[in-house]
């Protein structure tokens, strides 16, 4: 039975682990770069959580929702201001745009440090208690986060595929002078897309919190899984993203309780990089083409 | 070229003169570190800006080749050349056998893959706490020259640094240089004339990885304490931004990057709080305005002069 | 002569310090069919996406309907009614056949609109229909060349610029490529076509200019053009 208990708690990380992979994953295939400010994005979102829920009091809800809006505000504005003059100055940006992220994360991690200190802080669960299946116990916290996470993957799902920013999206990630001559505004989608990043990953920032805790270089967690998710599930895929999140967590909590807690990291990581031996570009092409050759029949 | 020889000629003497001239400890330390870090920077941007190649777990190789070198020091007291040259085989055999199954993968997938590699190694260090005292850190290494004198770390640091652009550069203008600008431009193109591009990466691999090791051996009887920390992504990004704010795929990039980030650092060191975030501060700024790096925006900035006139 | 849809003056191009369009002059009616024929290297692509604002590397006049349109945003252009269907077919690899035709009607509001313009191309190219689930890069090339063009049509647009519609397909997938292409024409939307079979450039068009290292060296009614002996002995291989 501990090994059924395992498994559901890594399916309940991993479901956050998604979130976070979905988040990175998305601005890769749209602007093809790797976001290194994307922990530190976690980190605001974890010490904003914070202030709101310990020491304004706020509902868990309403601190969620005014995070997310923080975050996406953040986000879009990291894109027009640091980003977009980068862009426009040589046509071949990927990598200058990935220094300013470098940058980024340098300047923020440091501020926060001054600002608040290197203190560790936290809080307890937001929920307590759990249920009893009998087979697993499941807390009420981990149902919580599990929750929110299954919400905000069909939430982002339902975006990417039924509104025409989804759409326009996927268009720029694909073929972007396509994308312009069907008369989609790059820019735009780049700053609302950077900004939807920041608010996906301002979701594990809030939910993890009791577990992670809040300090300076608290983002060094996210980032490590966001890269492992992202190539696991294949560059720019989404649905490898989401895939890829619930493998590393079942992995990473296989390892933690069969082979060794402080490893555990490492061994998840190993693990990522056996399956790509065999699937060099993640799984989720993959599954993309199983799925074509159910629709050819 | 007799112009080229001239200017040699004045840096070698500069160099050779400097620490009579600079008596400073301080300033020697951090020539040290600039000397270490361009030639890391130099053969990192073999790596990347030549063949097109992301490592994101260098400092691993750094690592190993410190702690290979320290161990076999301490356990087996061989020789330190020995030891060192042995650091730097380990880390270019590992090197080469981390490549392989990135062979298949797409540029930022090879990132990521050896960003991973670079985790587990550091992992591994700070966990088999037996061998390498982990966190602790691994101390009484044994240094390269007997007396507190920074004057000879200097000289040998340097002389490391050029004798490894002078290979470097004749490497780029062989046939295998050559060979490793063609699959960074067009693979495929270059397949079909000839050339075997997985040979060429598994080999520029183990050359860059090899000259990271000796460096980290170098490092270690230098500094006679090292720490797992030695392995972070923090150190392969700080590489990796020396040589792309000097100019990524130029020569001398990589080098005026390096001393150029390691002396500017320092110079803000009387405001230690501060000190990162200006540092990341300076990254930002320098990349908005020089996306292409130092060398390229003089280039630019030298015609744009020129044109005025 | 009916009124000028697009008129291009004095456009210069480049690439970093070299220049790679001199001084060309065009002008495209209402209605009308422009062919321009070249080798390899000519310039071609280059004046395609100038004319898009893809280039911006350039220096000129560009007038469409009598608006100067060189400064505009790329992606502004097909609301105006001007499209091209770019020499790497423009299309999204890992959507569906309908979703790609989608997002060419991306420009058009509201679902009934756009329903109705799907089933106009749906109806104009009957296979599109019948793959509409699979994914473009499943498509064999004829068919998407096909998708590239329903998707530059969905929109109706007056102008419609196209980079090379026949390379890579087989002479009898060109002959049905031409027979789109006049049934585009005679839906009412003026074409500027850019092609190396100049065979077949010269028969679908009416008028047709020559361009030679980045250069327009011979302009002309296709008749003319078709007797003229530069032409029959560089491109028609007389």
């Amino acid at each position: 039975m501990m090994f059924l208990q395992q498994i559901v708690n890594g399916l309940i990380i991993g479901a956050m682990y998604s979130v976070i992979g979905v988040g990175f994953t998305l601005i890769f295939g749209i602007m093809r770069i790797l976001n290194f400010a994307y922990g530190e994005f976690y980190m605001l979102a974890s010490y904003g959580a914070f202030l709101a829920y310990s020491e304004l009091h706020l509902p868990l809800w309403l601190v969620l929702i005014l995070t997310m809006a923080t975050l996406f505000g953040m986000g879009a504005m990291t894109e027009r201001t640091l980003i977009k003059p980068v862009r426009e100055r040589t046509s071949d940006w990927s990598v200058p745009v990935i220094m300013v992220t470098l940058g980024l994360q340098i300047v923020l991690q440091n501020l926060v440090l001054l600002l608040a200190g290197g203190t560790y802080q936290g809080v307890s669960a937001y929920l307590l208690g759990s249920l009893d299946l009998g087979w697993v116990i499941v807390s009420y916290e981990r149902l919580l986060i599990l929750g929110v996470s299954v919400g905000c993957l069909v939430g982002t799902w339902l975006l990417i595929q039924r509104t025409q920013f989804g759409l326009a999206m996927l268009a720029v990630s694909q073929n972007r002078e396509g994308a312009i001559l069907s008369g989609i505004n790059l820019q735009r989608v780049y700053t609302l897309s950077f900004g939807l990043s920041a608010a996906l990953v301002a979701i594990p920032g809030v939910m993890l919190m009791p577990l992670l805790y809040v300090y300076p270089t608290v983002g060094h967690v996210p980032i490590m899984k966001a890269f492992a998710v992202t190539l696991l599930g294949g560059m720019g895929n989404i649905e490898g993203a989401i895939l890829g999140g619930i493998i590393l967590g079942i992995s990473e909590t296989m390892a933690s309780a069969y082979i060794s807690a402080l490893m555990k990291d490492g061994v998840a990581f190993a693990f990522m990089i056996l399956i790509l031996i065999f699937y060099p570009s993640g799984i989720g092409p993959y599954f993309q083409e199983i799925r074509q050759k159910v629709i050819r029949q | 070229m007799r112009q080229d020889i001239k200017v040699y000629a004045v840096l070698l003497f500069l160099i050779l003169i400097f620490p009579f001239v600079f008596r400073n400890e301080y300033f020697l330390h951090l020539f040290i570190l600039g000397a270490l870090y361009a030639q890391l920077a130099s053969y990192w941007n073999l790596l990347d800006g030549y063949l097109g190649l992301i490592n994101f777990g260098y400092a691993a190789y750094i690592g190993i080749g410190a702690y290979t070198s320290a161990l076999t020091a301490i356990h087996l007291s061989l020789p330190l050349p020995i030891c060192i040259l042995l650091g730097g085989l380990l880390a270019g055999m590992i090197g080469v056998l981390l490549i392989i199954p990135c062979l298949r993968m797409v540029t930022f997938s090879t990132a990521i893959v050896t960003l991973a590699f670079g985790e587990i190694a550091r992992i591994v260090a700070t966990s088999w706490t037996g061998l390498t005292k982990g966190e602790m850190g691994l101390w009484g290494i044994p240094p390269l020259f007997p007396s507190q004198n920074k004057i000879p770390f200097f000289y040998l640091s340097f002389g490391l640094l050029l004798v490894g652009s002078i290979l470097l550069k004749r490497l780029l203008q062989s046939r295998l240089g050559l060979a490793m600008m063609a699959v960074r431009e067009d693979e495929t193109a270059a397949l079909t004339s000839g050339i075997e591009a997985n040979h060429v990466k598994l080999l520029i691999s183990g050359i860059s990885c090899f000259v990271a090791g000796i460096m980290g051996g170098f490092y270690a009887h230098y500094i006679l304490t090292i720490t797992p920390g030695l392995f972070s992504l923090g150190y392969t990004i700080q590489i990796m931004a020396m040589s792309m704010l000097g100019g990524k795929g130029t020569f001398l990039g990589p080098i005026l990057g390096a001393f150029a980030m390691i002396l500017l650092g320092e110079g803000f060191r009387f405001v230690e709080d501060y000190r990162l975030l200006i540092y990341g501060l300076l990254i930002i700024g320098t990349v908005m305005v020089f996306p292409t790096g130092l060398v390229g925006g003089m280039a630019r900035l030298k015609k744009w002069v020129t044109l005025k006139r | 002569m009916s009124h000028l849809l697009l008129q291009i003056d004095a456009l210069n191009a480049y690439y970093g310090d070299l220049q790679v369009l001199w001084e060309v002059h065009l002008e495209v009616c209402n209605e009308d069919i422009l062919a321009i024929i070249g080798g390899n290297g000519a310039g071609k692509t280059t004046l395609l996406r100038s004319i898009v604002g893809l280039h911006r590397h350039r220096t000129g006049s560009i007038r469409f309907q009598e608006e100067e349109i060189s400064h505009l945003p790329p992606h502004s252009l097909i609301y105006r009614g001007l499209a091209e269907v770019p020499d790497e077919r423009g299309i999204f690899p890992d959507l569906s056949v309908e979703k790609n035709l989608i997002i060419g009607a991306f420009p058009l509001k509201g679902s009934k609109t756009k329903n109705s313009a799907l089933s106009w191309i749906y109806q104009m190219f009957p296979i599109l229909q019948e793959r509409r689930h699979f994914l473009a890069r499943s498509l064999s090339g004829g068919e998407q060349q096909m998708l590239a063009l329903g998707k530059g049509m969905i929109t109706r647009p007056k102008l419609l610029l196209l980079d090379e519609p026949s390379s890579g397909l087989s002479p009898l997938m060109v002959v049905r490529l031409m027979e789109h292409i006049r049934r585009i024409h005679q839906e009412g939307t003026t074409l500027l076509l850019v092609e190396q079979n100049v065979h077949h450039a010269l028969r679908i068009a009416r008028r047709a200019s020559v361009m030679e290292n980045g250069r327009i060296v011979i302009h002309g009614t296709s008749e003319q053009l078709m007797q003229d002996d530069q032409v029959k002995r560089a491109y028609l291989g007389r």
